[in-house]
């Protein structure tokens, strides 16, 4: 698991830390948790600047909820589970890099999107 | 990613019997949403993204109350997907949020990508970046035709001595034309022409490539090539790089000229 300096590079981790979560016996699922809740609040639903991430946030917790205790090679997680995390996870950081780009969220919260990212996967 | 983006609920006050998201791709983390109901979802006809993520609320789909469904332009929605402002995803982690219809691509995009062979400081990179068109009917339409328009791409502007690399959008098409036309009167043309595939990658270089035109050269004066780029025999790709280094003794005298369709002709 490799911690990354930005949202980009995160992205382009992604298929590499979440590959090692997956591997590695109930941590996926704790990894998901662990970064649904760090990121959340940062980006409350009254700014609609916010809704892009938050809207991935949700879209990641109904993966977490629909696949809960399947998750994993240990609990007999496919492959397939794995590429559609693997593909929320890398949109949400780039959507997470552009807003910022772009000015729409703040580098606070970009960062705490990062920050979630690497305590969750990295 | 236009941000803010149009209002779906603004279309219906308005009389319109459709709501249209059509915005150049930034990222293939670009998310939208949707807060009025639908009776039909289809690809837009000036889309270059072929495959779209519709995710909405449906409270027989588990636990989640969320349900999802890829349209394409092999594959349109109809039939009532509604916008629950008013109920919120069950989903105690991610803050309960309004169960609207959230729009997103399901292909990959990467606005760095850098052919392995691309040179640093020398080669140039013009990429044009993918168009997501998606249409959202409120009411049921009486046919739906969802394949997309054809596209054409004309270039004759290209900075020496270096390579010229042109990136263009191929989700799903199944047929390209490729022609070039030089009228420079001494300076011949080299050219190449690859089929990418985007993957989940730090590195711009290492992205899926298949070499479809090796490099060919034409030649001053009236010179002519062409490549024919068929899904049957060629493959499927996300986007065409498509090659060109050229010194020009006189500027402008290399057309370039690219078209791509659903159609395999």
């Amino acid at each position: 698991m490799t911690i990354a300096i930005a949202l980009v590079e995160a992205a382009g981790l992604a298929y590499d830390n979440l590959y090692v979560k997956y591997t590695t016996a109930s941590t996926l699922e704790t990894g998901i948790i662990t970064f649904i809740t760090q990121a959340n609040p940062s980006f409350p639903e009254s700014a609609p600047n916010n809704h892009p991430i938050s809207n991935w946030l949700t879209v990641i917790n109904a993966f977490l909820v629909t696949n809960e205790g399947r998750l994993g090679l240990a609990n007999g997680g496919s492959l397939d589970q794995l590429n559609t995390i693997v593909q929320l996870v890398y949109r949400i950081c780039w959507c997470g890099e552009e807003l910022q780009d772009d000015g729409l969220i703040t580098s606070t919260q970009a960062t705490a999107l990062l920050n979630a990212y690497n305590n969750a996967f990295g | 990613m236009s941000y803010p983006q149009t209002v779906a609920s603004e279309a219906v006050l308005g009389g319109q019997n459709f709501w249209r998201l059509r915005t150049l791709l930034s990222s293939p983390g670009d998310m939208y949403e949707s807060d009025a109901s639908a009776l039909a979802f289809a690809i837009g006809p000036d889309s270059d993204i072929a495959n779209v993520l519709i995710n909405y609320f449906d409270p027989l789909a588990g636990a989640a109350s969320m349900n999802e469904l890829v349209i394409s332009p092999d594959r349109a929605m109809t039939g009532l997907i509604s916008a629950r402002n008013e109920v919120p995803y069950p989903l105690r982690l991610s803050g309960n949020r309004p169960g609207k219809i959230l729009i997103s691509s399901a292909d990959v995009y990467d606005e760095s990508f850098q052919p392995s062979t691309f040179v640093g400081g020398d080669d140039r990179m013009i990429l044009n970046p993918p168009t997501l068109d998606v249409i959202q009917y409120f009411s049921a339409p009486p046919s739906l035709i969802p394949e997309r328009s054809d596209k054409n791409y004309f270039y004759k502007g290209f900075v020496a001595p270096e390579w010229n690399f042109i990136v263009i959008p191929f989700y799903g098409r199944k047929y390209a034309y490729i022609s070039l036309q030089n009228n420079d009167s001494a300076a011949s043309a080299d050219w190449q022409v690859l089929g990418v595939t985007y993957s989940i990658t730090t590195d711009p270089k290492k992205h899926i490539e298949k070499q479809l035109q090796t490099v060919a050269t034409v030649a001053a004066n009236g010179g002519f090539d062409d490549l024919v780029v068929k899904a049957s025999t060629s493959g499927v790709f996300d986007a065409l790089c498509l090659g060109i280094n050229y010194t020009p003794t006189t500027d402008l005298e290399l057309a370039v000229n690219v078209r791509v369709s659903d159609n395999e002709v």
